[in-house]
Order: C-alpha cells, then sequence, then structure tokens
C-alpha cells in the first residue's frame, strides 16, 4: 500500500509539473527553454575555457620551469630599500593571493571575475576593471562599426554578383572571393596606412578621431563583407533557379519585388550561419588592426599583459571574449529561427 | 498498301549508331575535371613554382640569407640586391624565398597534423555514439575558444629563444584547435556512409570495426582532401599573424618575422613589407584557387 502511494504521489507530483509548463504558451515553453539552456552553455564554456587558460598560463610555474615573480612586484621591489624587500614581497604577494596554492589561486580568480574588479593585474596591482572597461569600449566601438560596414559592403555587393552575369564580373567575384579568405585583415590595415600616408592622411590612433574609428574598421570589414558577397552571391542564385521565382515572373511581379520580397530573406541564410564568426572576428581580428593601428584597445592589452606574464588581465580578457562568442552564436541562433520559423534550434 | 513498299534495311556495323561510353575512373575524371578548371590549374602551377623557385634560388651564387652587414643597410631594390636589403643590411632576396621554404614546412607539418588529429575524431565520433555524446561538449567548448587567443597565449607563455623548441610551440599552438572544423566535416561523412545499406549487410555479416572504419575512412576522403587544402592557406596565415605580433620563431626568415621585422620602417621602405606581403598573398591565392578547384572536381560543387 505504501509503495502504491508513493508511486501516485510522484504522479500527481509529475502532473502538476506538467500542468505548469503545459499553462504557459508553447511560445513561452520554447523559449524558456532556449534561454535556460543558453545560460548553462554559457556558464559551462565560459569556464571550461578559463580553466584552461588559467592552467596554460601556469603551467611554466606548477612545473617549476619558471620563478613565480609578478613584473608588478619587480618594480615595487626596485623602489624598495634593502631592509624592506621581504615584507614588500609578501605584502604585494597577499595582495595577488599567491601565498597560496594554485588551487586557491584559481578561487580567487574565479571570484575576481565575479566581483567586479576583473581580478588584481600582476603588472600594476591595480584592480584589472580600471583599465578595461575603457579600452573594451574602443574596441568594441570599431567591432560594431565594422559588423555594420561588413553588411553594408557584403549585401549589396553580393547581390549585385548573383544578377550580374559575364565574364568580367565573374573574375571580380572570384577576385573578391579570394581577397575574402586569403588576405589577413592587418595587410589591408597596412595597406591603408600606407595609401594614407601617401596621400596625407591620418593613420595613427586618437580617441577623437572619429576618422580613425572607421579606418580600423574598415580593414576588418573588408575580408568579411567580401566573405559574405561570396556566400550571398552563391545563395541568391541558388534561390533564383527556384521555380517559384519563375512562377512569380510569370504572374508578373516585378524584378524588384521578387528579389525584395522573396529572394532575400531565403538567400540571408547562410550570411545568418556566419553571423557568430564576423562578430568573433570583429574583436578578435582586432589584435592585428589595433596593432598596426596602434589602437589603445583590448587586443593590445592582451598582448602586452600576455608578454608581461600578466595573467589575471588575461584570463579576464579571454573570458569576456569566450562570453561574447557564446552570446553571438546564440544571437544567430535567434536570427535564423526569425528568417525561418520552421527550424527551432537544437 | 502493298507489302513491297516496306524493305528491310541493310544492317551493317558502320551504319549502326554505337554509343561507346568507356569506363571512366573517379580518379581519372577528378583528374580531368581539375585540369578543365584554369583558375585551379593557374593555382596549382603558381604554388609548384613557388616551390621550385624557392629551392632553386639556393644554388644561385648571391643566395644568403643570414649576413648582416653595416654598409649595406637599406638597399632599395637593386641589381645586387634584387629585393633590396633590410635594415640590419641582409639579403632580401634570398630572405623571401627562404621564408617561403619556411612558412611552407611550417604549415606543411601542421597541416598535416591537424588533419590526422580531424580524422581519427571525426570516424570516432562519427561511429561510437558514446563517443560523439562525450566529445560534442569538447567541441563546442573548442568553438567558443578564441583561437586567435589560444595561438598567442601559447607562443607566450611558451617563448623561447631556442629555435628547435620554439619551431614545436609553433607547431603546438596551431594544432590545438585547427583540425575542429576539418573534424565535424570528416564526422558528418561518416554519419551519412554509416546508414548505407552495404555498411549495415557487412556488420551483419560480422566484419571488424577497425575494417569497417577503414572504409568509412575511405568515404571521408575526398572531404580530408578538400580539408587540407583549406586548412594549409589558413595555417601560413596563422604564421604570418604570429610573426607580425613578434611571436614566431625567432632569428629565422619565416613571412611572419619577415613582415615584422618591416612593419616599423615600412614607411620609409615600403619595398621590405611589399615583398613578404606580395609572397604571402601569392601562397594563399594559389592555394585557395587550389582548393576551389579541388572542391569542384571533388565534391563537385561550383564554388567561388
Amino acid at each position: 500500500m505504501k509503495f502504491e502511494n508513493e508511486n501516485l504521489n510522484k504522479v500527481v507530483a509529475s502532473q502538476k509539473k506538467n500542468n505548469l509548463l503545459n499553462s504557459l504558451s508553447p511560445e513561452v515553453r520554447f523559449w524558456s527553454k532556449r534561454l535556460f539552456k543558453l545560460v548553462v552553455e554559457l556558464i559551462l564554456i565560459t569556464w571550461a575555457v578559463f580553466t584552461i587558460v588559467f592552467l596554460l598560463m601556469n603551467l611554466p610555474y606548477m612545473l617549476n620551469l619558471q620563478e613565480l615573480m609578478p613584473s608588478g612586484v619587480t618594480q615595487k621591489l626596485a623602489h624598495a630599500t634593502e631592509s624592506e624587500q621581504e615584507a614588500v614581497k609578501m605584502a604585494a604577494f597577499s595582495t595577488l593571493h599567491l601565498d597560496h596554492g594554485v588551487i586557491v589561486q584559481y578561487f580567487y580568480s574565479i571570484k575576481g571575475i565575479f566581483d567586479g574588479t576583473m581580478g588584481i593585474s600582476w603588472s600594476t596591482l591595480n584592480p584589472v576593471s580600471w583599465d578595461l572597461w575603457g579600452r573594451l569600449f574602443v574596441s568594441s566601438t570599431i567591432g560594431f562599426i565594422s559588423v555594420i560596414l561588413s553588411v553594408l559592403i557584403g549585401i549589396p555587393l553580393g547581390v549585385f554578383f548573383a544578377r550580374r552575369e559575364g565574364i568580367i564580373s565573374d573574375a571580380l567575384a572570384s577576385l573578391i572571393s579570394v581577397i575574402a579568405f586569403s588576405i589577413p585583415s592587418f595587410v589591408i590595415a597596412l595597406l591603408l596606412v600606407f595609401v594614407n600616408s601617401l596621400i596625407g592622411l591620418p593613420f595613427v590612433f586618437d580617441y577623437g578621431n572619429v576618422f580613425m574609428y572607421i579606418l580600423a574598421s574598415i580593414a576588418i570589414a573588408i575580408p568579411v563583407g567580401f566573405g559574405y558577397t561570396r556566400y550571398l552571391r552563391t545563395s541568391v542564385r541558388q534561390e533564383y533557379s527556384e521555380q517559384y521565382v519563375s512562377l512569380a515572373r510569370v504572374k508578373g511581379v516585378s524584378e524588384e519585388k521578387i528579389l525584395k520580397k522573396h529572394i532575400l530573406k531565403p538567400a540571408l541564410f547562410p550570411i545568418i550561419n556566419y553571423f557568430p564568426f564576423v562578430v568573433v572576428g570583429a574583436f578578435f581580428g582586432s589584435i592585428t588592426i589595433e596593432s598596426v593601428f596602434s589602437i589603445p584597445g583590448t587586443g593590445q592589452m592582451l598582448i602586452q599583459s600576455g608578454l608581461e606574464g600578466d595573467q589575471t588581465t588575461v584570463l579576464a580578457i579571454t573570458t569576456l571574449y569566450t562570453f561574447f562568442t557564446v552570446i553571438s552564436f546564440f544571437v544567430r541562433d535567434l536570427l535564423i529561427t526569425f528568417v525561418d520559423p520552421r527550424i527551432k534550434g537544437e | 498498301m502493298a507489302t513491297n513498299d516496306f524493305k528491310f534495311a541493310e544492317l551493317k556495323e558502320e551504319n549502326s549508331d554505337v554509343i561507346q561510353t568507356k569506363f571512366v575512373s573517379t580518379k581519372k575524371e577528378i583528374t580531368s575535371r581539375f585540369a578543365s578548371n584554369k583558375l585551379a590549374m593557374t593555382g596549382a602551377i603558381l604554388f609548384l613554382l613557388l616551390i621550385i623557385i624557392s629551392i632553386a634560388v639556393t644554388f644561385l651564387p648571391n643566395y644568403d640569407t643570414g649576413t648582416p652587414n653595416s654598409s649595406l643597410m637599406d638597399i632599395p631594390p637593386s641589381a645586387g640586391h634584387w629585393f633590396g636589403t633590410d635594415s640590419t643590411g641582409r639579403d632580401l632576396w634570398s630572405r623571401n624565398w627562404a621564408a617561403i621554404q619556411y612558412s611552407f614546412s611550417i604549415a606543411l607539418i601542421a597541416t598535416t597534423i591537424n588533419i590526422m588529429i580531424a580524422i581519427l575524431i571525426g570516424l570516432l565520433m562519427g561511429y561510437f555514439e558514446k563517443f560523439d555524446k562525450a566529445f560534442s561538449g569538447v567541441i563546442k567548448i573548442m568553438y567558443a575558444m578564441p583561437t586567435i587567443i589560444v595561438l598567442i597565449l601559447f607562443s607566450i607563455v611558451f617563448y623561447t629563444k631556442d629555435p628547435i623548441k620554439s619551431f614545436m610551440v609553433i607547431i603546438l599552438s596551431l594544432t590545438f584547435s585547427g583540425w575542429v572544423n576539418a573534424s565535424q566535416q570528416v564526422r558528418g561523412s561518416v554519419k551519412k556512409t554509416r546508414n548505407l545499406e552495404f555498411i549495415t549487410a557487412s556488420q551483419t555479416l560480422g566484419t571488424s570495426r577497425i575494417k569497417m572504419l577503414g572504409v568509412l575512412f575511405a568515404y571521408a576522403l575526398p572531404i580530408v582532401i578538400v580539408q587540407y587544402a583549406i586548412i594549409f592557406p589558413r595555417m601560413v596565415i596563422a604564421e604570418a599573424t604570429l610573426g607580425f605580433l613578434g611571436l614566431s620563431i625567432p632569428d629565422v626568415p619565416t613571412l611572419g618575422n619577415l613582415i615584422n621585422d618591416a612593419r616599423n620602417s615600412f614607411l620609409a621602405y615600403p619595398y621590405q613589407l611589399l615583398f613578404p606581403l606580395l609572397m604571402l598573398a601569392l601562397t594563399t591565392v594559389s592555394i585557395q584557387f587550389m582548393g576551389f578547384g579541388l572542391e569542384d572536381a571533388i565534391l563537385g560543387k561550383d564554388g567561388v
């Protein structure tokens, strides 16, 4: 009897749960499930990347290949007198939590990500966030402009080359796809610097100059936008060969309307698929671009802190980047559902 | 109608329509399709030329990659130094061709290792359901992992002046995540072929798993070849990017190092940067053309 009761309770409980889920509309249920999945993935993937980078950065110390001596501590020691040396070192190590073992350090650096300081930098002994947000603003502004520019370059060009047939336009189209996939963006940036130096336009970054933001964005946007062009050209051509297009033509729908109303939406599919790589590329491509134009962004910060062995800064930036990456993959799924509601993600 | 209106046609062998179809093997078909693709052939010839010249140049008397010469600094291209000299007076003609050799060898080794990892993981993920489920999380993490950052971190953390160790570090960092996309392609192909009827049949007859994996690999081979042409230029570019940031093998003329050497003074001496960039563009473009051609020929897609 008791057993049966328990079972019954379970059934009732599960029914209640089902009722709760069922009472929501299917859309809400679907989106809440998706959001839950996103949060879980966000946490898990970011944590995994964080751990891998932490291990990577700590490997030389764990294997005793290198003496643990952050550059910030070295600087402090240089200013301290002979008698103070030991005390200064101890104080600096305790602010960086280096007086504990690796595992405790690991938890301290996770805590650093959450408490708003992003950890204490190994090279300045200040919170990483002091420097980070300003740099992130510069980098993400450039990233944002370049994403918009790449769409502005890619979509019209793709449609143009898809509709036009002929030797010259085909050759141009293949030239564009070659540039997209085989010329790294720093080469384009160097060319832009060279051209600007010839014309007499500025090519060194300063905060107030809008032109420099756009110039850097162009260097990122050209390969990406040309990549768009290639994908769009193929997919628009494919769409034009579909039967519904012929039907629309027979019915007398104007070419303009066919393109805008019928072709473009399904043709945008591969572009959306490509989207997270673009966003990620806009932020990470900026590492070399920032180096060319000497832009004080996160990319420069990453390289510099990496070279100085500034672990916390590297971890903070990597975590941010991973976070953005996962979110941009999620946005991709959203856009795909928006374009084609039949596909509701996996 | 009289019956003699009709006559039997004379049946002669010359008169009959003989439809002869020669059997063409897949290999021949692919080769001919590749050979008829002008762009692909241009790429292939360019690529071969680059390799041949880079080797042939070493036998010329003016070949000298190493010796700095303070009296020959920053000479523009001239009869003595065809590509000019760099800021320490080294001959850029020789260094550029040496860079092709170094960068190609790095890219070749890195690509081969990447492809081998991709085949292994792709086959296992495609064939064993459990492994697939277990490993898909890893793949997700690898996709979210910022490749360039990891590349940079690897070369920073393990930075050494020793050329051999540094070479290994570069290979290690290039093969850390270069295989992910290719492995997914192989996995897709294996998943497709393993549901074919003859595979199921031979599985029921008790063919060993290793033999089965071999067959599945043979079916994935076209994808593997195409992926080779896709990964190779990426590796060349990745090395150039690392070198550009000053993280390639130190003191060895690779494309990245040449670009890095030239970038600080390139406004004054643009030729120093122009030639390595040209070499980089020539290599990647030629392989890209070959890759597009291979894709067309093997997978039958109309790309570009």
